[in-house]
């Protein structure tokens, strides 16, 4: 498949939201520029409920529109010949006193009815759903998407925050919680796949689905489980059974979450979860050759 | 019947937990699991399936390789890089369809000049309609990058309102999904409250806003409890002020409390597990529920 | 004059109505000249990942109609039928029978928005 985000590109998924996705995304970013003293990029491509930006104190900002490929009709060359109807799965447009009624909300920008269109009524244009954010300092750079309330296409915004200079070395990609389109659509592109989990009777189902959907893309993959002693140790069991690499464990640890709650990252300031960390990122350093 | 949707800007905040508590407080309740994408409210309870049913949404295209003749026009008119290309053992071209990128377009059905693919109804998951020692439960599961979960959820939701209206229900509780996209419109459309379960955290506070925007579009009453409140007090008080000054409902804390995840690895909802602080708060909770929703029918 | 109604299956006159729009399973559409009924299934749309209301919107304004009895209808859908100067009337009755009289005895609201939110 063709590359196109960066050099190497990692994406960090689970099966829900809540288990850590976040916090071992922003501070893996920090570990790793650290310790390669390279400059690292942080994808956010969770454009539903953004967060990284809350962690990461980097300066310097752009903003571009997000957008959707749509459509716009000429309906004085309409002809009502219901083609643009009949193509679109979506449902999207309606003819009415030979004319068309358009629901752009609805469209997923295929071109199906412009293809479909003999008379030349119908074109390409792009609609705004959303805007892209890029921040960058101290040898980070973090970009994300934020989709506007009541829109429904977050793949749209998720492929546009991904379209990034191809010579970074590294990437990291958070990507939003679950294992529908969202999902599939951030780690689609990346070269490596962590799956982080708390080991609970929630945390190990959702993990389940979670593999198989990494499974069913052809992706390689391992996981990290977070607040290790909290739960049990039924996560561990699953990954021996199935051959899974455990890459980490982050301990349970009050002290983490609060750093958490007051939007700081433990990283650089609670010794244990440091040291979890930056065992992972030399892990993932010297497999990578990075 | 009165709806009440329980629901969380970002995931993993306790929203399960507490649903499945009222679940066991409440009496002739119907539960519903919206939370299609991680669908673990089913965990907590003893479940007997009554009832599974495919869910189809959409369709999807199959090449038919005998007939096509690699002209490559599919994999050149996707938008959504979801046909594949690879060169088989003898160095001949296949194109596949790549069933999770593919949005169910048509426009490689379509335009394919020697009509070499077939449009199929697509599989998408399974509903299920399932007993439960406290009233039934209507769940769904997603196949993995199983898509659509808006149209999912409104047939979980369907499923339980239905068999709640029939068997003259006092409760619809319904476990809502995370984030404000399409499965969360489909859940909080037509409730009567929602019940927000958020932490006293930056995303917490971050997520508040959006959810309030959401709720207040649909017009829905919202009621907000901060769970793991004593993780950060200033953050609790914030979002209390925060829903009073909105004309919304502070309606109470839970603490930072590992029987929660104790609870959890049992398979039970927190308030059955004995002297458990934060099974206490969601007892408390739910009369204060009880009280406030005493005139809706 | 042709009136369409949202029903759940085909029992002529005796059909019950269905409380969806979009999604319902077909409409029975009824020639008050030529006191005839006809069935049009809508069952493409039930199965629809989304827009199914727009779909249906188009089935009854294909078929020519004047009047549409319905017990919801939401905003995508209420346009196109304004569009096309289909009136819709807000009904909660149980059959298309009893729909009709009422209409009849103009004791149906004709509706001027949309009455519930998309999605629905």
């Amino acid at each position: 498949m063709l590359k196109v985000i960066g050099k190497m590109d990692i994406a960090i998924a689970s099966g829900k939201g809540g288990t850590g996705k976040t916090t071992l995304s922003v501070s893996l970013t920090l570990s790793l520029q650290a310790l390669t003293n390279k400059k690292v990029r942080l994808l956010d491509c969770d454009v539903e409920e953004p967060n990284s930006h809350l962690f990461l104190s980097v300066k310097s900002k752009t903003i571009e529109d997000g957008w959707v490929e749509s459509c716009e009709f000429d309906a004085e060359k309409c002809t009502g010949c219901n083609k643009c109807v009949e193509a679109c799965r979506f449902n999207a447009i309606a003819i009415v006193k030979k004319k068309p009624i358009f629901f752009s909300d609805l469209c997923h920008g295929c071109g199906g009815c412009v293809l479909a269109c003999k008379f030349d009524v119908i074109k390409s244009v792009n609609r705004k759903i959303g805007k892209i954010v890029t921040k960058e300092g101290n040898n980070v750079i973090l970009r994300y998407g934020v989709l506007n309330i009541g829109e429904i296409a977050s793949p749209p915004l998720i492929k546009q925050v991904q379209i990034s200079d191809p010579e970074i070395g590294l990437t990291i990609i958070d990507s939003p919680p679950g294992t529908s389109c969202s999902m599939v659509t951030s780690v689609e592109k990346a070269d490596f796949v962590i799956l982080i989990a708390e080991s609970t009777a929630f945390g190990l189902n959702d993990l389940e689905i979670a593999v198989e959907t990494v499974k069913g893309l052809h992706k390689s993959f391992g996981v990290v489980i977070n607040r290790d002693g909290a739960g049990d140790d039924r996560v561990e069991q699953y990954c021996k059974k199935e051959s899974i690499e455990i890459l980490a464990r982050i301990p349970d640890s009050l002290n983490v979450a609060k750093h958490y709650s007051n939007g700081k990252i433990a990283w650089g300031i609670d010794k244990e979860f440091t040291s979890n960390i930056d065992g992972l990122a030399t892990k993932i350093i010297k497999r990578f050759s990075l | 019947m009165k709806e009440l949707l329980v629901i969380s800007g970002k995931g993993g905040t306790g929203k399960t937990s507490v649903t499945a508590s009222f679940a066991a407080l409440a009496k002739n309740a119907v539960f519903a699991d919206c939370d299609v994408d991680a669908a673990d409210l089913y965990l907590l309870f003893d479940i007997e399936t009554i009832k599974k049913e495919e869910f189809y949404s959409g369709t999807e295209p199959a090449i038919i390789q005998d007939k096509c003749d690699q002209c490559s026009i599919c994999y050149d008119l996707c938008k959504f890089d979801a046909i594949g290309k690879t060169l088989d053992s003898k160095g001949k071209v296949k194109f596949e369809v790549k069933p999770f990128s593919c949005e169910g377009c048509g426009v490689c059905i379509d335009n394919c000049p020697i009509s070499a693919i077939k449009e199929m109804d697509r599989l998408c998951g399974h509903i299920y309609l399932s007993k439960t020692q406290y009233g039934t439960l209507s769940h769904a599961k997603l196949l993995p990058g199983g898509e659509n979960s808006g149209k999912l959820v409104s047939a979980v939701r369907k499923q339980a309102h239905v068999f709640a209206s029939e068997h003259g229900a006092e409760w619809l509780l319904i476990d809502g999904s995370p984030g404000i996209g399409c499965p969360v419109i489909a859940s909080v459309t037509g409730v009567d409250r929602v019940l927000l379960v958020t932490e006293p955290t930056v995303s917490g506070i971050h997520d508040l806003e959006r959810v309030f925007q959401l709720c207040k579009h649909f017009k829905v009453p919202i009621y907000v409890c901060v769970n793991k409140f004593d993780l950060n007090i200033k953050n609790t008080d914030w979002i209390k002020n925060y829903t009073i000054e909105n004309n919304e409902t502070w309606i109470g804390t839970i603490p930072y409390d590992n029987s929660v995840t104790d609870a959890q690895n049992l398979g039970i909802p927190v308030v059955n597990l004995p002297k458990s602080l934060a099974g206490e708060s969601i007892k408390e909770m739910w009369a204060k529920i009880k009280t406030d929703t005493g005139e809706i029918k | 004059m042709k009136i369409a109604f949202c029903i759940q299956e085909d029992k002529g006159k005796e059909s019950i109505l269905d409380s969806r729009f979009g999604r319902s399973p077909g409409f029975l559409i009824y020639n008050t000249e030529e006191d005839e009924a006809k069935y049009i299934t809508n069952k493409q749309n039930l199965n629809a990942a989304q827009g199914a209301g727009v779909q249906s919107a188009q089935n009854i304004v294909n078929e020519k109609v004047d009047v549409l009895i319905t017990r919801n209808c939401g905003p995508k859908s209420f346009s196109i039928l304004l569009e096309a100067g289909v009136e819709v009337y807000l009904s909660k009755d149980s059959s298309v029978q009893i729909a009709l009289d009422k209409f009849n005895k103009n004791e149906l609201t004709k509706s001027g928005n949309s009455n519930v939110e998309g999605h629905w």
